[in-house]
């Protein structure tokens, strides 16, 4: 009987650790570089990208 | 609602051109010409839908039949003169932006008081693209066939990649060219499929785009950055076809969030410093899979005695 493979070996969770690995790890990037150039306003600024997609203006034609 | 449909619809390229560039990796080609294939496609779907006056449907092969030339290109110098397809794609890309411009700025596409092209449902609505549950999007106009067509894209490459002969020949194809020629496959053949089929997707995505109305072509001084955000995009799908339309939600995501950034505190440069920083690191996908699936190490008792083994008498 072969040896049951553990969850975390699989190609597909590794694969979809990874990714979400990048995504994070580049936030967290970004928002030491926007803390570098502005403090105060970091997380705010950090909260805008995270939050404002949302807001995408055009829906109508003009 | 209405935000989320435009939202979906500017997501449609960047999905569409990294599949482009999954298309290709997965047969072994970096099809970096994907910014090249996606321009000629700009070029086909604006120019046959404005000056031509022609039916969505048609505009739409246009950009495909474009796009997929332009690959095609890219694939007979592989092929035959084994030109590699970086350098090929990268001088296509250029090559492709300049005829773009020349083309569309013309007065039959470019309004030149407002220096971009004309608006596609004033001038030919016929070449508009169907609406798609656009009340569900809260009416937004710009909800087209466009998403739906992508995901059922997504779906064609992964059961060609890998539910038939076709898909495992390009595979073999890119991992040993050598080998596949040995086995009996065409080699050349194969390529030149590959880039055709993966220049079709690219100008697939800028018909998309384009003929819903939401973007206007500008003159532009430099390749569109679809097509390489496209290969971090693909990288960070995890190289699998429907991995990558979630990673080209998030890019998505990130660059229209981006743009809301309070310039009062931050140079407007930064905002795709940010961008740019996300995307990059989406690019160490591979990186991060090979630490994971690092070998644990096995621990050895060096005091432990050896195991007892039986004879057999004879």
């Amino acid at each position: 009987m072969g040896q049951k493979e553990s969850f975390f070996k699989r190609p597909a969770v590794q694969t979809l650790l990874a990714s979400v690995l990048c995504a994070v790890l580049g936030i967290l990037i970004g928002f030491i570089i926007l803390w570098f150039m502005n403090a105060e306003h970091a997380s705010e600024g950090m909260g805008a990208i995270l939050t404002n997609f949302f807001k995408y203006r055009i829906a109508q034609r003009h | 609602m209405k935000y989320m449909g435009s939202f979906l619809v500017n997501s449609v390229p960047v999905i569409l051109c990294a599949e482009a560039i999954l298309f290709a990796y997965k047969a072994g080609l970096f099809n970096i010409g994907a910014a090249g294939q996606y321009t000629v496609g700009i070029i086909a779907s604006l120019y046959t839908s404005l000056a031509l006056g022609w039916n969505w449907f048609f505009c739409l092969l246009a950009a495909i039949v474009a796009g997929g030339i332009w690959g095609l290109i890219a694939g007979i110098f592989k092929a035959y003169f084994n030109v590699n397809e970086v350098i090929a794609g990268i001088m296509l890309n250029w090559i492709g932006l300049y005829i773009c411009n020349i083309i569309l700025g013309g007065e039959a596409c470019m309004n030149q008081s407002k220096s971009e092209t004309y608006e596609i449902a004033e001038v030919n609505p016929s070449g508009i693209l169907p609406g798609f549950m656009q009340e569900f999007f809260g009416g937004n106009q710009y909800v087209t066939i466009a998403i739906p067509l992508t995901i059922v894209v997504a779906i064609v490459i992964l059961i060609v990649l890998n539910k038939t002969t076709f898909g495992y020949e390009l595979k073999a194809t890119g991992h040993n060219k050598e080998a596949a020629k040995y086995a009996g496959m065409n080699a050349k053949r194969n390529i030149m499929f590959t880039l055709l089929i993966s220049g079709a997707i690219a100008g697939m995505a800028a018909g998309l785009l384009y003929l819903t109305g939401i973007q206007h072509f500008k003159i532009a001084s430099s390749v569109p950055g679809m097509g390489f955000t496209g290969i971090a995009v693909a990288f960070l799908g995890g190289l699998n076809p429907i991995g990558t339309i979630f990673a080209g939600l998030f890019v998505e995501y990130i660059t229209l969030g981006g743009q809301y950034l309070n310039t009062n505190y931050y140079n407007p440069q930064v905002a795709d410093l940010m961008i740019a920083i996300i995307i990059y690191l989406c690019g160490f996908v591979l990186f991060f899979k090979t630490i994971l699936n690092r070998p644990g190490k096995v621990k050895v008792n060096a005091n432990a005695e050896p195991a007892k083994t039986e004879e057999k008498e004879v």
